[in-house]
């Protein structure tokens, strides 16, 4: 997973602060690369019109990192997959929450989990469900918070996270595994707020 | 639920997922959970949760992406029902209604499906969108195996024989279009009557439905998208070919989020087909002025669209907005102009701005003249950046117009003159211990040696007037040099003070005929040759001691004399007699130490008094012995004599004298140093260096004529040759030699002027033709690979004399250039001090003796014919560096080979190299290389002309001396040159803040 180097990026980001303009010039392929790489690890098995999709995805994601606060200070390869993690889940929460609001003339979110393909399908409340799901997972454990973000949203396998959080593939394995038994059981229960399983009240 | 019950609970359901055996898991939660049914039943559930979890969100996010992008797109008509059927049914949905190329493709209504062969090469892949024109495909190209994207012309087309001609036409080119942000054009087909173009498929989304999404773009990537839309504009404008129809939706960004521009040139296909094209709100609300009214299309037109593209991109607002087609077109029609994109984003680049509304304007012609021009407008924009990324070789206009700010600050500036100062104080201040003129005496002025001169040809008989006269001075190299190998004592050089033996020389020749050079070139002791009777050759040492006399004596002997009788009498033996006659002489001489009467004999005349000659020479003919004469003289003599001694207070120094008279006059005396070799019978035989280096030489100069003319014809076919440029540079040339010759032609009142005037014609013809051709054939390519090296140059070859960065080069140049002096000095000085022979003295260039000492009006020449050189040493190097850069592809080793070939031909050049003398004979070429590299043609100029005006005049701190005329004219010269270099660069900044003077 090093195809860039976490201290070159960083080095450009902080020139690129300072007003640098051929350290953007020197940054955007490098990001774009990045942002490439973690699209490509799902488009595999993707039909032209995801990969297509996908490319319009990095270049929203890119167009966001790179209007970032410039004073942003990154500090490590962890930091920067986790931003690009984020900012990956915020635009498609983003275009999740149009979607819903257009389509239901802002209704409330409505969960009906008939199978789990459907969700890869797409419907964006059912998205929207899973990243409310996800930040109140957040909310109990926040190293699974994490995982899921890293796996999900910047789409990097076992070995990879486990490299970016500092801990044992095998941890990550077993963290990523409950995890998602607990999303699901939060979108499979969602309906009522007393059953919720993760409701913090 | 409770933190610390959900912590329970999964802690639970861990250890619980450890026991992989049904039974053993069972066993082990009834344990964990004992009393407490609840937890238990928790734990199960996750439990089966997990299972039913095991795909659970491992697919991929991009499926949700898709959906999630595009039914925003189009989340009016999003269609609701089945959550199963969803997602099928939102992407077909919205592939049909988005014109973009970006959604995946639908077979429903599509004219063909996935799978279909269409002429038996592209298999259709899916349907990617319906464009203005026809439907676009996806699809795989069999033959060379590559995906590409299929685009359908309307059925009208095929119809309309004249529309498929130009149709035809317009693809030919835009074929041609090779660009990394031109979607590339490959081929047309056809296919059941349908005409289709193939061309590259672009992995990527159209910049309009990313505006759609995110509005304007971030400050940073907006620049960089605008500069990558001008580049590729640009490589499509230079292929004669107009897009016709710029706008976003027409533009795409890849996978790597690089622009590509799609669809160029086949707009004017669909204007020719009329009523063929649906008319959308989208194109005329990109239209310009021009085309909204129908008149003919310009790369203006082109500009003002893309100045409207870059509105957008910048303010996220399209600049002219309307419901629909006709009010769009009436908004257009009428005087309406954008609102100013700072009214819409407050914090915008006043640079950005001001380029988009010039791109806006109405007038065609106040638009920027190129897409690259825009480019170079934006902020940080380099239009030589861009021109490079645009594949092209930049013109040498755009060269000049480079945005480079050359203005140095002032602090810089003042340092870089005062290091000029010191060097040249530096330089002069060492001059007395380095420059051979220095430890020469100069006391006599060539007026005054002249005189001398002429006087010594009086009394030795020679005393008719002569009509015509010239002189000058020359180094005496082989003494010098002598001196350097022979003589290690520290004072070596101390020793030239006393002018005897001399260093340099003072020559004088005197004719009864106008002298005519045998070319246009300047008189000197042997052009022409003394081979007419009367003509006389003096050479005296600086303080007008007689060093050399030559006389051509009568062709006919008419005096009258006794002798001659005889002579005529006895030709056969005449020679004999002679021959007798000096043996006599040598013979009594060696006796008398006396040649007063040496020759004399019955039939000849009185031979004359060599000590006569002797004083001249500030020589005692008694401290000299006779010997046999070896040297033959130059002419005929009736007498010969030579003697033996040493030179008056170096006894260390043997001193030959030879002389030889002809009927009782001299015509020929010669101080004959150990040091002087014969030079006139030693045959032509090289060693195998000197022909290898002579053969090389000849194939350079040949080669280079026959490949610079053959690559300036070339060049000038292309239409990529600099014309103009090279014409002022040839016009310069032709002027800087004419006049040279002028001032420095011995011209005479003579029919022979005429062959002088064609003469320094031919030359400065030559020079001028040579130099327009080698700048023809060769700055295209240093346009093309270095063009940065040529912008300060390119400035002044147009003209421009004001510009900071010509004044910035000059002076950079400057300091270079004396640091290459001091360089020079210290390769005499740093060597003896480790006990090696220094560098010569003479590293002045013979110009110093040649002109340097001759008085004003030989300044002149000298500053023409330095100015010439100098312009014309960094093409060498430049032809040299290019040479090798393209044989070994890589600029590194270019330099690294340019580099050694320099030092070789600099360090082999001074002979006998010691170790200290090569490690500072590396600084040369470094210094050169490094200022071509770094700064570029015009500070390497500047830097030859700085390293050599300096040596060229008699530099010295006697300013009373009669040579320090041209010395502080020259010193005039180098301070007007370098005070203007001083003031351009500064560019007008103030070189003191107010304050400092107010206070």
């Amino acid at each position: 997973m090093t195809t860039v180097s976490p201290q070159e990026i960083t080095g450009l980001l902080a020139d690129w602060g300072r007003g640098d303009r051929e350290a953007f010039d020197k940054l955007t392929p490098l990001v774009y690369a990045e942002l490439r790489r973690i699209a490509r690890r799902q488009m595999s098995r993707e039909r032209d019109g995801h990969t297509l999709q996908a490319t319009a995805l990095v270049n929203e994601a890119f167009i966001r990192l790179s209007g970032q606060d410039k004073n942003f200070n990154w500090q490590d390869r962890a930091h920067f997959y986790a931003v690009c993690a984020q900012v990956m889940r915020h635009i498609l929460i983003d275009h999740a929450r149009a979607n819903a609001r257009d389509k239901r003339g802002g209704g409330a979110i409505q969960v009906s989990l008939n199978e789990a393909a459907a969700l890869a399908g797409g419907r964006a409340t059912e998205f929207l469900a899973l990243d409310e799901a996800l930040r109140a997972l957040e909310l109990f454990d926040q190293q699974k918070g994490r995982i899921v973000e890293l796996r999900y949203f910047a789409g990097l396998g076992i070995e990879e996270t486990a490299e970016v959080l500092k801990i044992s593939p095998t941890t990550v394995r077993r963290e990523w595994r409950r995890a998602k038994a607990w999303l699901y059981r939060a979108l499979a229960e969602g309906g009522g707020d007393e059953t919720r399983p993760l409701a913090t009240n | 639920m409770r933190p610390d019950r959900w912590r329970q609970i999964d802690e639970l359901f861990a250890a619980a997922l450890e026991h992989v055996d049904a039974d053993e898991r069972a066993a082990f939660l009834a344990e964990a959970c004992a009393g407490d049914d609840a937890l238990r039943r928790e734990v199960e559930k996750m439990l089966g949760f997990d299972r039913q979890a095991e795909d659970f969100i491992e697919t991929s996010l991009f499926g949700v992406a898709a959906h999630l992008m595009t039914g925003q797109l189009d989340a009016a008509e999003s269609p609701s029902g089945a959550a199963d059927a969803a997602d099928i049914a939102a992407k077909k949905d919205a592939s049909k209604r988005s014109p973009s190329h970006t959604i995946s493709g639908s077979i429903d209504d599509a004219r063909f499906i996935p799978g279909d062969v269409l002429a038996e090469r592209y298999r259709i892949g899916g349907l990617l969108g319906r464009g203005g024109m026809g439907e676009v495909y996806r699809a795989d190209d069999l033959k060379l195996k590559q995906p590409v994207a299929l685009k359908f012309l309307p059925d009208t087309l095929a119809a309309d024989g004249v529309a498929l001609a130009r149709f035809y036409q317009e693809v030919s080119v835009a074929r041609q279009i090779s660009h990394r942000h031109v979607c590339r054009v490959y081929d047309v087909g056809e296919f059941e009557g349908q005409s289709f173009i193939s061309m590259e498929f672009v992995r990527g989304e159209e910049l309009a439905s990313l505006l759609k999404r995110i509005n304007r773009l971030p400050h940073d990537k907006a620049v960089e998208v605008a500069r990558q839309l001008c580049g590729g504009l640009a490589a499509i404008h230079d292929k004669g070919v107009l897009h016709r129809d710029l706008k976003p939706a027409n533009i795409m960004l890849d996978e790597r989020g690089e622009v590509r521009i799609t669809d160029f040139g086949i707009a004017a296909l669909t204007e020719s087909l009329g009523g063929a094209r649906e008319a959308t709100v989208g194109t005329p609300a990109y239209m310009s002025p021009e085309q909204l009214a129908g008149r003919e299309l310009t790369v203006a037109s082109d500009i003002y669209s893309l100045g409207l593209v870059l509105y957008e991109v910048f303010t996220g607002k399209r600049a002219f907005e309307a419901a629909n087609v006709v009010d769009m077109l009436r908004l257009r029609r009428s005087d309406t102009e954008p609102t100013n994109p700072s009214k819409l984003i407050a914090d915008l680049d006043p640079l950005v701005e001001r380029v988009i509304l010039r791109c806006l304007e109405r007038d065609a012609g106040a638009r920027p003249a190129s897409a690259l021009q825009v480019a170079a407008a934006l902020p940080g924009g380099d239009p030589l950046a861009a021109a490079l990324a645009a594949g092209e070789t930049p013109s040498p206009e755009m060269v000049a117009a480079a945005p480079k700010q050359g203005s140095l600050r002032p602090p810089i500036a003042l340092a870089l003159l005062a290091s000029v100062v010191v060097s040249v104080v530096t330089a002069v201040l060492l001059s007395g211990r380095v420059s051979l003129h220095r430890f020469v005496p100069l006391t006599k002025s060539p007026d005054d040696l002249k005189a001398r001169a002429s006087e010594i040809a009086k009394r030795a008989g020679y005393d008719a007037p002569p009509l015509d006269t010239v002189h000058g001075f020359n180094a005496e190299y082989e003494y010098v040099d002598f001196v350097r190998k022979q003589d290690a004592s520290r004072d070596r050089w101390e020793k030239l003070k006393t002018g005897q033996p001399a260093a340099i020389t003072f020559w004088y020749r005197q004719s009864p005929r106008y002298l005519e050079a045998y070319d246009y070139w300047r008189i000197d002791p042997g052009n022409p040759p003394n081979d007419l009777s009367g003509m006389l050759l003096v050479k005296l040492d600086t303080t007008g001691r007689l060093t050399y006399f030559e006389a051509a004596p009568p062709q006919v002997d008419e005096t009258g004399n006794t002798d001659a009788n005889v002579n005529a009498n006895s030709n056969t033996t005449t020679s004999a007699n002679s021959l007798a006659n000096s043996n006599a002489s040598l013979n009594s001489n060696a006796d008398a130490n006396s040649n007063v009467n040496a020759n004399a004999n019955a039939n000849v005349n009185a031979a004359p008094d060599w000590s006569q000659l002797f004083r001249e020479a500030g020589l005692d003919l008694t401290n000299f012995r006779a010997t046999q004469s070896r040297w033959t003289p130059p002419h005929h003599a009736d007498a010969r004599a030579a003697w033996e001694g040493t030179y008056p207070g170096r006894p260390e120094l043997p001193l030959k004298v030879e002389a030889a008279a002809y009927r009782g006059k001299p015509v020929y005396f010669e101080l004959i140093g150990s040091w002087q070799r014969p030079n006139r019978q030693t045959p032509f035989e090289p060693s195998v260096a000197q022909k290898t280096f002579a053969t090389l030489l000849l194939t350079f100069y040949f080669g280079a004529l026959l490949l610079g003319a053959l690559l300036a014809w070339r060049n000038l076919q292309l239409g990529r040759g600099d014309r103009r440029g090279a014409f002022r540079l040839a016009l310069f040339t032709f002027a800087l030699r004419m006049l040279h010759w002028i001032f420095f032609a011995h011209h005479i009142p003579a029919v022979g002027e005429v062959a002088q005037v064609i003469a320094g014609l031919q030359s400065a013809i030559y020079w001028a033709f040579f130099m327009g051709m080698m700048y023809l054939a060769l700055e295209p390519y240093l346009r093309r690979r270095w063009p940065e090296w040529i912008i300060s140059w390119s400035r002044l070859l147009a003209g421009d004399f004001r510009d900071p960065l010509v004044g910035r080069d000059v002076l950079i140049g400057a300091t270079f250039g004396l640091g290459i002096v001091l360089v020079n000095h210290a390769m005499v000085l740093v060597p003896p001090m480790f006990g090696r022979n220094p560098l010569s003295l003479a590293l002045n260039s013979n110009l110093l003796y040649e002109h340097g000492l001759l008085g004003l009006s030989n300044f002149i020449p000298l500053l023409m014919n330095q100015t010439a050189a100098s312009i014309m040493f960094p093409f060498i190097i430049v032809c040299v560096l290019l040479f090798f850069t393209m044989l070994l592809r890589r600029k590194r080793l270019g330099l690294a080979a340019s580099w050694i070939l320099f030092y070789l031909a600099i360090n082999l050049n001074f002979g006998d190299a010691s170790l200290p003398s090569m490690v500072l004979g590396a600084l040369l070429p470094t210094i050169l290389l490094g200022v071509l590299t770094r700064f570029g043609l015009l500070a390497l100029i500047s830097t030859h002309f700085f390293t050599h005006i300096l040596p060229f005049y008699p530099v010295t701190t006697d300013f009373s001396a009669w040579h320090a005329t041209n010395y502080l004219l020259q010193l005039f010269v180098m301070a007007v040159l370098l005070l203007y270099a001083f003031h351009t660069s500064l560019a007008g900044q103030p070189l003191f803040r107010g304050r400092f003077l107010e206070d």
